[in-house]
Parts: structure tokens; C-alpha cells; sequence
């Protein structure tokens, strides 16, 4: 049996701390993982069913409410504050994942950031964008 | 205002193929980009079915309607609300797993509509809300929070929708709760803000429409017909009669 664990088969790390301190890749490796089983659970998909990281959220599923939830969740994890219609502006989560990625090297940087709300799309046709 | 509440199909039937054809480039691009094929379906079925209905009330062909977006508040980007092109009325539409549900009316209106959401997400979201909708909230015991919440969450978002803000705006900036426990939920200045049944077969479902006060609004939602998907395009496959600038 095959004992060897992959970088996807590990809890992501979401301690702001510690992604600071590793290198941009793995960073953004770790917290797109976090996100795409974050979307996994709200969305509560079948094993079958996995998110997809090179695609948009809001073709997967993802409308308002789950994208203000990942917001509070990304906000509560890794202390930074992506806007609900940024993340379903992002054009895939991986994308999503860089730019966490890139505001988590500024500690703390939560409300009120303008440029969470200037490069966002507000609008959601309610479940989707 | 008219309001109209389309049951989705979960697939789409052999043998009568939905009328695609009237989709403009844009929206087929969008339901291609669909992972997975219900939602593709959804988003086909909702932007078929707003055809019909906006081209009924035009006296137009669906493939004629000129949709388009405003300019974003946040941005300027062309990614804002949603308009049609050449006509002073206003549309809004939502869909979500199960339901679509289209208004329509002389002055701004937005619509919502979702599946309630789990006990889990409301704890989540709901500290993004309004205090005082916060509060509200808390008065139900943790398990019993999903339909006030789902309610609440509608309302502000058909609220938010017809603003022509959209999610850009603080959702903790307008009140929208049921301040005690009154026959209507508040609404800010100006509008008038409600939520809309669903029926009976769709218990976990929760909708709301936002229109400028003043304007007349029905109680309840008409059904559209399944066969406004497949058959070929009439007016009368709605069963009403419309004229543009109908007195909403």
C-alpha cells in the first residue's frame, strides 16, 4: 500500500504567519487548496464533484452567499479582505489563490481596502454571477 | 411591477431542444463556460425564458431583445446592472438551483432567489450583515435560523440588485429586517422591498423583490409554462397580454 501522502492529500496550512514565511509557490499551492475544499464543503459536492482550481467559481456553482461565506473565511483564516464579487470576479481560483497570496504579505490589511471593492464585479444574476 | 417564477427542468428532454438559437454570442459563451451540465442548463433555461418574457412585453422577437450592462459603480467597467437596450423598462433575474424568478417593471426593480442556505454558512455570513439584522437573527435558536436568514438575505440582495449597487455596496449599510415583527419588512427610503412565495413544492426556496415605492406590485408571482422553453416563440405561450411601458 502506498503510505506516501501528495502535497494535495495535506490539510492546507492557513496561518498567516507561516504562509508569509514560505515562498510565493507554495503559498499560493496551500491556499488554493484551502479554498477549493472550503467550496467543496459549502456547496456540500459529491466526492465526485471536485472544484476545479483553473476555472472560474461562479461556473461551478458558487453564487452570493457561498461567496460572501468564503470571504468571512478568508477574512477569518488568513486575516485579509477579498471582497464577495472579487472572488467571483477572479477568472479561476488559482488566480484567486495568487491574489490572497499577495495580500497576505501585508499584515492585517482589512477594512476599509479600496482596492477590494475598485476592481470587483458587483453584480450576480442572485446565484450566480 | 410583474413578476414571473420559472420551475427549471433537471434535464433537458429528448426530442424538444431548448431554443437556444435566441441566446445572443455573449450568453452562449457564458453557458458553455459551465463546469457542470445542471448548471449549464439552469443558466440556459433562465436566459431563454427572460427572452421570451422581455420580447413579449417589447412586441418583439427574443432574439431581437438588446441586453447590456451598465457601467460599474465600483470600477466604470461594463460589468454593472443589467439593462435592455432602447426601452424605459427594467428587468432583474435570478436563478439558483431549482427556480428562476424575472421582474419586470417601469422603474428599477431587483430580484432574488436561492436555496436556503446551511446552518453552518448562516453562522458565517451573518456578521456581515446590518446590527440590528444581526440581532433579529439571534433570536432564533442557531437551528432555526436558515429561513429568517435566507429571507433577509433576499430581500437585501433584491434590494441591492435594484439599487444597481450590487454586492459593492456594505452589506451591513442598509437595514432590511422585520423590526418587530411588523406585517412588512423595512426597507430603506424610496423602496419597497418583500419577500415572494415560491409554492408550496419548493419549501427550500426563498425569493424577494425590490421596486421604487410608488410603483404598484403584485402578491405573488405568476408561473411560467414549461413549454416556453421548447416550443417555438408566441407571446401568447406566457398567457397574458403585454404591451411595451405596461403600467407595472
Amino acid at each position: 500500500m502506498n503510505t506516501r501522502s501528495t502535497a494535495r492529500d495535506r490539510a492546507p496550512c492557513t496561518d498567516p504567519e507561516t504562509l508569509r514565511a514560505t515562498d510565493i509557490d507554495e503559498r499560493v499551492e496551500s491556499i488554493e487548496r484551502f479554498l477549493c475544499q472550503e467550496v467543496t464543503r459549502a456547496l456540500e459536492l459529491p466526492s465526485e464533484h471536485s472544484v476545479d482550481p483553473s476555472k472560474p467559481l461562479h461556473t461551478q456553482g458558487v453564487g452570493s452567499i457561498v461567496a460572501l461565506r468564503l470571504e468571512r473565511r478568508i477574512r477569518l483564516l488568513l486575516r485579509i479582505d477579498i471582497g464577495a464579487v472579487r472572488i467571483l470576479r477572479a477568472s479561476s481560483v488559482t488566480e484567486l489563490a495568487a491574489l490572497c497570496a499577495m495580500r497576505i504579505v501585508d499584515p492585517y490589511p482589512l477594512r476599509s481596502d479600496p482596492e477590494g471593492v475598485s476592481d470587483s464585479v458587483p453584480w450576480t444574476d442572485g446565484g450566480r454571477l | 411591477m410583474h413578476l414571473w417564477l420559472l420551475r427549471q427542468p433537471w434535464t433537458e428532454p429528448p426530442g424538444a431542444p431548448l431554443q437556444t438559437g435566441e441566446l445572443d454570442e455573449s450568453e452562449r459563451q457564458r453557458a458553455s463556460a459551465f463546469l457542470r451540465p445542471h448548471d449549464r442548463l439552469l443558466y440556459l433555461t433562465a436566459h431563454i425564458a427572460l427572452r421570451r418574457i422581455l420580447a413579449a412585453y417589447l412586441d418583439t422577437v427574443p432574439g431581437e431583445v438588446r441586453l447590456s450592462r451598465t457601467s460599474c459603480p465600483a470600477c466604470g467597467g461594463l460589468h454593472g446592472k443589467p439593462v435592455m437596450v432602447g426601452t424605459p423598462l427594467h428587468y432583474s433575474l435570478s436563478h439558483t438551483s431549482g427556480l428562476a424568478l424575472f421582474g419586470v417593471a417601469t422603474e428599477p426593480v431587483g430580484v432574488d432567489v436561492e436555496v436556503l442556505p446551511s446552518e453552518e454558512t448562516v453562522e458565517m455570513c451573518s456578521p456581515a450583515l446590518h446590527p440590528d439584522e444581526q440581532a433579529e437573527l439571534a433570536r432564533y435558536p442557531s437551528a432555526r435560523r436558515q429561513l429568517p436568514f435566507g429571507r433577509l438575505w433576499t430581500r437585501k440582495e433584491a434590494y441591492l440588485k435594484g439599487l444597481g449597487t450590487g454586492l459593492c455596496r456594505d452589506l451591513a449599510a442598509d437595514y432590511l429586517g422585520r423590526a418587530d415583527d411588523g406585517p412588512a419588512p423595512s426597507a430603506p427610503p424610496g423602496w419597497v422591498v418583500d419577500n415572494i412565495a415560491c409554492g408550496s413544492e419548493h419549501v427550500n426556496h426563498v425569493a424577494a423583490a425590490a421596486v421604487v415605492d410608488g410603483v404598484s406590485r403584485p402578491t405573488n408571482a405568476r408561473w411560467l409554462p414549461a413549454d416556453c422553453l421548447y416550443s417555438a416563440y408566441s407571446a401568447e405561450l406566457l398567457g397574458t397580454d403585454f404591451r411595451v411601458g405596461t403600467k407595472s
